[in-house]
């Protein structure tokens, strides 16, 4: 921290001083001086004619047949402007040279001549100082088949993950930035649409377990033009900028011409890969020994699966089947899609529309997700000085999910994974005729999935309005009053039933629960103004400036409602309020939150050599307590947020010019603070929530409130080195950042006296520290021409500071330690070294366990030897023996990216890869436990059971009464992959028929290769957004590899 | 640079088949080495030193079971030891049942074996030691084999099914008095499992009705055909069977006079009781045979070792045959003790309100010093009525013999919980008889009036107002009981009381004390 605070000290300093000594070089210089220059295309090296060359503000002129040209110039620190269509328009920095070769960089192509995307303003690539990444839309060609913009992203933006949470058709991906660096509230970053926040946090909980309700969905991929993803302090956005910063503006016209795109694909979704589990007559001898060990408690159904192999048994026909359950309720599905994009106008008025349907048939049987959106951006221009854009977003998705994969006795996909293969999806009779009847729950208490999905419904229903105006007052020249305000309008439906046909009925203290009615909706509007000054001006060459200043609120309003009952009469009445009175539930909540920023932000640079960065904002929000540490104003408490960069072009410098293959040379560096305001709405309010104690109904406070409660505060230091060169054939960025989250919330113990466990407080200190680094490489220019990326990023986490020092979190059987000096969510368990051999091994380890009843039990042979940690204290393997057994953070992640083109034809690839994460596999450890009588893998035949067996899979004994399957590392895995996200070959037709303007055929596959030793259906996945559950694979139903073939028509 | 694009596409294709292939899975679930997966039969078959023992499998066809996927232990001999076992085995049934006698049912570890015995795929048992690594005492060499579908260990010797006691009297004991009087007992019998129910008329079931074979011993006293229990059965001599015949022919008689000869049906009745005093549970080996044994029944019988003529080990159990082995009278017909507490409900009197039994308050007191820990108080009355007909208790079956009868009760309430008053408390001790039963359950719902002349007619003070440590000494002498016939007998003790006196009936035990003729 401090290292790099005096490297970034120091740099300041440094370019301050050389752009004070340069400035004294150029005084005095004469203005009538002619450059000349000659424009090539950067690729073939050939002259460019008609090149448009402008010296700005001052001179004007194009090259000739030869490419030449000659154009006056104010000074030769002056800076060029070649521009042409096809190509990205260049800015060409003199720095004293009366001779000029420019290469232009082919449009399609990303380049430092490229503008970024400030919201705004924009800035050319090569100017920023600041750590950010732009990206222009499409990334790889087509990149079809997403459902969702954030699951592409990744594979653009070095330092952003994107893991996908499921498989679940448009269920999208959780998004971090830098990794994540905080304990309890959001990682995920700050979402900008067209200047408005657009939020994906505030959408309650889904009652379907193991599914999550996917704000992102409502963006068409296709309607995203550009997306800047800011990794540095964006100070402007205050206590909501921690996490970083992605803006997305959408497609707008930028021309009269009336442009109609039609698009449209169909796929297939293939099967997804299954577990490999045990079959029919596989798991019926397992089942016998788990029965045996089981003891006489079900020595009934021990005598009826045995008796009831033999032919002539009336349930011969039931229990003697060999279904794979898996693809009961898998299967291969269809998938399409259709857009409609108009673009046109006149030169008042210029208007995109676009309209796109799509239609996704999960691969859980009885699932589908169909969406609509619509979108219209118009620019009006009521005079020269007065202008309106507006935006205008809706979108609807309505989803059908058959199953997510989560543990629980409803789930399909759960529940095929346990169910005896024996068994039979339909009652046979005794002759062995299948009757279209459904089985019900089987004797072993699991229920029949496809009874399930016969009569089962898990919907959600979404709309989003998401629209704006934005009014912009040209002052004078240099200056602009805009105001932009805005709409932002959710609600989620969630329609649930669930058969008791099939289904085993679970067990309450208050009764049983047959069948299941749940609804839910949550409703979120926003109102957003952001009132904002412009000022933007260049004096003569030598001073840029560029200074905004606004104020921004943001007025939230979010409500859940929830309701779910029980056990109604039949299967065919299927609503709330038919079920057991004494079952039934409801819930909800009411959130407001309010938040009014001012901001500041100034950019200036000196002969486009220096460039200096200036933002800041006071930020005040309703969740910050009365008594936070912060600037008390306006009866409130507002957070100062600053930050600073600063840029050096070396390349702009007279000394690089010899340099001829150096197309561009950036140093940078940036300092800021920014918050995190994710603090829930009312942790630092005292509130009161109602309680049923014996039918008396009475208020009780609801909180331990914290009226010192603040924003988490973030401080990012970041340096960073652009590089180009070879006429751009290879460019790199290279980030190394630093950020430290202080007043890190943190749940501590409560007095015993306040009633409460515990107490939210700002108190850790968590410490994040990383490389990002992008590369771009044109492999091959002509006539083939070949563009890879690379993406890869690293980082590391550690708490530096935590009150309890140390603390564990039960999640899903694992135990996540966060400790001072260790990473964030780090898997602490037991070792293990194998498996007992013989008795003679056990006997000579000696090690014992303590049972619930306290008594010592011994582990014999047979039994997982796990590492006795403190062998000088007891034999026994108890909680002291605990340690770090793996680390979900990845040692480096990252993407590739492939682009041939050759004449008509292109091929892109778009990989993603994550390397040397551990992944606690919880649904392997539920299929290999052989606890229960739930289906296992294949893996358990090599189960021990025999003295002297050499295995590493212990003996099956139901109730693991030792503790053989407690969390170890027995179920941490390698985590890294290597994925092909996508690829797609795509031919522009050279013939026009029937008066289109562009014909493309393409065929493109999702997912369609994943490399990896990690033994999960899925390596990539995301179960939240928290710390804490990173790296644990639920075992949701993996992304599903998808085959399409499309067309775009242009006309 | 055509040749360049096929070629990085045919790669990637490739790529693409290689990801067919999911290589961790595969190493994962590979089987090891050290697995054997054949079946058991696969196993068997495989080892030339089995392929008489896989021969008789395959006769008897329990081969088919070995090669499933239900899991079986099995204890091989080898073709050594089944030549030396010689050539008993007649019939298929015989067959079976050897070859069953070396098949156990799941997978049994001798590591992790529990228990003795061991059930085989015949329902017999043998004795599994799993320390000494013996069955039945032969011994089971280094061969074992955990494969697939189960565990084969290799046997020295072989295991030969032993018959049951059953087998054993009905097939193999000379006949005598006793063993015919056994076989006697043996019919045929309907069997609502193996019956089909064809319809429903009136409230019942029709079945088209399946008769089985069954003996009623078997099926009320003790299931001698049953692998699963074992028993020890005393067969005594024709003289010693006419001889308790004759001892006890006066006490259970349940249809003729006991001074007149039993006619057919109460002889039944008498022997059935006189078989009853010889089987005990539990095998006795005949040098472990104690000097005394108590019947299912509970009746004390001295064994005399001299009368012992030869013995039986059977697969459940021994059979002893012994000259004589009588049983005395005060073991067969015992002083008995009916605790008051054993009330499961009341049995009220029709009222014009209907039958509101539950409305009369019964208190189960806890009392250490009372017989059985606890004694019983009913308070009877409420205002101008008594509710039920007093307690009725049930003295079990009773042999037909004369009782003096006792009670033991004790009045610390006044006379009544409810409504105490001075008055003292009088009640009296009769009989009744179940005048209607429950269908299925065959318990009494309601009983007729007092038996006239049974016990006594008049009320009784209860003065003793606590508990001595003497219990006798506590006792009443009420009067004598002459029960007649060989039934379950009801007694009724009844508060005196009338409509304006409310009075309870209390108790802790009524003592019934046999007098023998």
């Amino acid at each position: 921290m401090r290292f790099l605070k005096r490297i970034f000290v120091s740099f300041v300093l440094l370019s301050t001083m050389g752009a004070m000594l340069s400035a004294q070089e150029q005084t005095g210089e004469a203005a009538d001086i002619e450059v000349s220059g000659v424009v090539y295309d950067a690729v073939s090296g050939l002259p460019l004619a008609f090149a448009d060359i402008t010296c700005p503000t001052f001179s004007s002129d194009f090259s000739d047949i030869d490419g030449a040209f000659t154009i006056r110039v104010r000074s030769l620190n002056d800076v060029l402007l070649v521009s042409m269509s096809g190509y990205h328009t260049q800015e060409v920095i003199l720095a004293g040279r009366s001779e000029v070769a420019v290469y232009l960089q082919e449009g399609e192509r990303s380049s430092f001549q490229g503008m970024v995307d400030f919201g705004d303003f924009s800035q050319r690539a090569a100017y920023s100082p600041r750590s950010v990444s732009s990206v222009s839309m499409p990334f790889v060609s087509s990149l079809s088949g997403k459902e969702s913009p954030e699951s592409v992203l990744a594979g653009a933006v070095s330092g952003l993950q994107a893991p996908s949470r499921s498989g679940i058709s448009g269920v999208g991906s959780d998004l971090f930035i830098h990794g994540r660096r905080s304990l309890n509230t959001s990682n995920a970053p700050l979402v900008i649409v067209d200047g408005m926040i657009y939020d994906i946090t505030a959408y309650g909980n889904s009652m379907i377990e193991g599914y999550t309700v996917n704000a992102f969905a409502g963006i068409d991929v296709d309607d995203i033009e550009q997306v800047t993803v800011l990794k540095d302090a964006a100070a402007i956005y205050g206590a909501k900028g921690a996490n970083g910063v992605i803006l997305i503006s959408t497609a707008r016209a930028r021309q009269q011409a009336t442009t109609i795109d039609f698009s449209m694909y169909g796929g297939l979704n293939l099967m997804p890969e299954t577990y490999p589990l045990l079959d029919g007559p596989q798991y019926k001898t397992h089942l016998l020994d788990m029965l045996a060990s089981a003891g006489s408690d079900y020595s009934e159904i021990r005598e009826l699966v045995r008796e009831s192999a033999v032919s002539g048994h009336p349930e011969y026909f039931n229990y003697n089947n060999n279904t794979n359950w898996q693809k009961e309720v898998f299967r291969q599905s269809y998938t399409s899609a259709y857009r409609l994009g108009i673009k046109g106008g006149d030169d008042v008025a210029l208007y995109s529309l676009s309209v796109g349907f799509l239609q996704n048939d999960g691969v859980v049987e009885a699932s589908d997700y169909s969406r609509f959106n619509l979108r219209f951006n118009s620019d009006i221009k009521f005079s020269e000085r007065f202008t309106l854009n507006s935006n205008i977003a809706f979108s609807y998705h309505d989803k059908n999910i058959g199953g997510t994969g989560a543990t629980s006795v409803d789930d399909v996909v759960d529940q095929a994974r346990r169910k005896a293969p024996f068994l039979y999806p339909n009652m046979r009779n005794q002759e062995g005729y299948i009757s279209s009847v459904l089985s019900d729950y089987d004797l072993l208490g699991v229920s029949n999935p496809v009874a399930i999905l016969d009569n089962h419904q898990l919907r959600d229903m979404n709309y989003r309005f998401f629209g704006s105006f934005n009014f912009d007052f040209k002052l004078n020249q240099h200056l602009y009053l805009s105001n932009l305000i805005g709409l932002s309008f959710d609600k989620d439906r969630e329609a649930i039933f669930l058969p008791s046909y099939g289904v085993r009925p679970q067990e309450t203290p208050v009764g049983i629960i047959t069948n299941q009615m749940k609804a839910r909706v949550a409703r979120h509007m926003a109102l957003n103004n952001d009132l904002r000054l412009r000022y933007q001006r260049r004096y003569g060459f030598e001073h840029g400036l560029n200074l905004l200043g606004g104020v921004r609120m943001n007025l939230n309003d979010n409500e859940e409602d929830w309701g779910e009952d029980f056990t109604s009469a039949n299967d065919m009445i299927r609503t709330l309020g038919n079920g057991l009175a004494i079952l039934r539930q409801k819930g909800g909540y009411l959130g407001e939150w309010n938040s009014l920023t001012a901001y500041f932000s100034g950019d200036y640079d000196y002969l486009k050599r220096y460039f200096l960065h200036v933002g800041m904002s006071l930020d005040g929000s309703s969740r910050f307590g009365a008594e936070a540490d912060g600037v008390k104003m306006m009866d409130g408490v507002f957070g100062f947020f600053p930050s600073v960069s600063a840029g050096w072009l070396l390349t702009s410098e007279p000394f690089l010019q010899n340099f001829q293959a150096l197309d561009l040379l950036k140093l940078r560096a940036g300092y800021g603070i920014t918050g995190n305001d994710d603090i829930g709405n009312y942790s630092a309010r005292k509130y009161y929530t109602t309680q049923n104690l014996w039918s008396y109904q009475g208020v009780v406070q609801g909180n331990l409130y914290n009226p010192a409660l603040k924003w988490e505060t973030n401080t990012k230091v970041n340096v960073g080195l652009d590089v180009a060169v070879l006429r751009e054939r290879l460019s790199l960025s290279a980030d190394l950042y630093q950020n430290t989250t202080t007043d890190m919330l943190d749940w501590v113990p409560a007095s015993e006296f306040s009633g409460f466990d515990d107490v939210l407080v700002n108190d850790g200190e968590v410490l994040t520290q990383g490389i990002d680094l992008g590369l771009q490489l044109q492999v091959l220019n002509r006539p083939l021409k070949w563009d890879v990326g690379l993406q890869v990023s690293t980082y590391n986490t550690e708490v530096k500071h935590l009150s309890t020092k140390t603390k564990e979190t039960e999640l899903y059987g694992a135990t996540v330690l966060t400790e001072v000096g260790q990473p964030l969510g780090v898997f602490y368990g037991y070792r293990t070294v194998g498996v007992f051999a013989t008795q003679a091994q056990a006997d000579a380890a000696d090690l014992s366990t303590r049972l619930p009843n306290t008594s010592l039990e011994r582990f014999n042979a047979g039994d997982v030897h796990f590492v006795n940690t403190n062998p000088g204290t007891d034999q026994v393997i108890d909680e002291n023996d605990r340690v770090v057994i793996g680390d979900p953070n990845p040692d480096f992640f990252g993407s590739f990216t492939s682009r041939m083109r050759w004449k008509g034809l292109t091929l892109d690839a778009l990989l993603t890869f994550s390397v040397g994460n551990d992944v606690y596999n919880y649904q392997r450890r539920q299929l290999e436990s052989m606890s229960n009588f739930a289906n296992q893998t294949t893996a358990t035949l090599n189960r021990w059971k025999y003295e002297g067996q050499q295995t590493d899979i212990p003996r099956a004994t139901y109730g693991d009464v030792v503790g053989n399957n407690r969390f170890s590392d027995r179920w941490i895995e390698d985590g890294s992959f290597l994925r092909l996200k996508n690829v797609t070959l795509s031919y522009r037709l050279p013939v026009r028929p029937l008066g289109v303007q562009s014909l493309e055929v393409f065929a493109a596959a999702n997912n369609l290769l994943t490399l990896t030793e990690y033994k999960g259906l899925d390596p990539e996945f995301s179960a939240g957004g928290y710390s804490l559950v990173q790296g644990i694979d639920l075992g949701l139903i993996p992304q599903t590899r998808t085959l399409m073939l499309g067309v775009k028509i242009g006309l | 640079m055509k040749n360049k694009l096929i070629s990085v596409v045919s790669s990637l294709a490739l790529l693409v088949l290689l990801g067919g292939c999911n290589d961790s899975w595969e190493e994962h679930t590979r089987l090891s080495k050290d697995v054997k997966d054949v079946t058991v039969l696969q196993l068997l078959e495989g080892e030339s030193r089995y392929t008489d023992f896989v021969a008789l499998l395959k006769e008897t066809g329990l081969h088919k079971d070995l090669n499933s996927e239900l899991l079986f232990t099995v204890f091989a001999p080898s073709n050594e030891a089944l030549a030396a076992h010689g050539g008993q085995l007649n019939g298929e049934e015989a067959k079976r049942l050897f070859v069953a006698q070396h098949i156990s049912e799941d997978r049994i570890l001798l590591d992790s074996f529990e228990g003795e015995r061991l059930q085989m795929l015949n329902r017999k048992y043998v004795a599994l030691d799993a320390e000494a690594h013996t069955v039945d005492g032969k011994a089971l060499n280094e061969q074992v084999s955990v494969v697939r579908n189960g565990v084969v260990y290799g046997l020295e010797g072989v295991l030969t099914p032993l018959p049951n006691i059953w087998n054993y009297v009905s097939e193999v004991a000379e006949s005598s008095k006793y063993v015919d009087y056994l076989n006697s007992l043996t019919g045929l019998y309907f069997d609502p499992e193996l019956s089909e129910q064809v319809g429903f008329e009136d409230d019942q079931i029709v079945y088209d009705s399946v008769f089985v074979s069954r003996n009623l011993f078997n099926m009320e006293v003790a299931d001698l055909a049953e692998e699963d229990s074992v028993y020890t059965l005393f067969l005594i001599g024709d003289a010693a069977f006419d001889g308790e015949f004759q001892k006890f022919k006066g006490y259970f008689r349940a249809y003729t006079d006991k001074n007149l000869e039993p006619d057919s049906r109460d002889s039944a009745l008498i022997r059935s009781e006189i078989s009853r005093n010889y089987i005990f549970k539990g095998a006795f080996a005949p040098d472990a045979l104690p000097a005394e044994l108590f019947t299912i029944d509970g009746v004390r019988v001295s064994v005399d070792a001299a009368q012992i003529t030869s013995s039986f080990e059977a697969s459940n159990g021994y059979v002893y045959h012994l000259e004589s082995c009588p049983v005395a009278l005060e073991d067969k017909i015992p002083v008995v003790t009916i605790e008051a507490e054993q009330l499961a409900r009341y049995f009220g009197v029709a009222t014009s309100a209907g039958n509101d039994d539950g409305a009369a308050q019964g208190y189960l007191r806890s009392n250490p010093m009372a017989s059985g820990g606890y004694d019983y108080v009913l308070d009877n009355h409420i205002t101008g009525r008594k509710l039920v007909n007093g307690l009725i208790l049930s003295g079990g079956k009773l042999p037909s013999v004369r009782y003096q009868v006792y009670w033991r009760a004790v009045n610390n309430f006044r006379t009544s919980m409810r409504n105490p008053n001075d008055n003292v408390l009088r009640q009296r001790l009769g009989t009744v008889s179940a005048i209607q039963r429950d269908e299925e359950t065959g318990e009494p719902i309601s009983f007729g009036p007092p038996n006239t002349g049974s016990i006594s007619t008049s009320f009784y003070d209860v003065l003793l107002t606590e508990y001595s440590d003497d219990p006798l000494a506590d006792e009443t002498y009420i009067g004598v009981f002459n029960n007649s016939t060989y039934e379950e007998v009801f007694f009724q003790l009844v508060p005196e009381g009338e409509s304006t006196r409310a009075m309870a009936a209390t108790l802790d035990y009524i003592r019934l004390v046999p007098l023998f003729n």
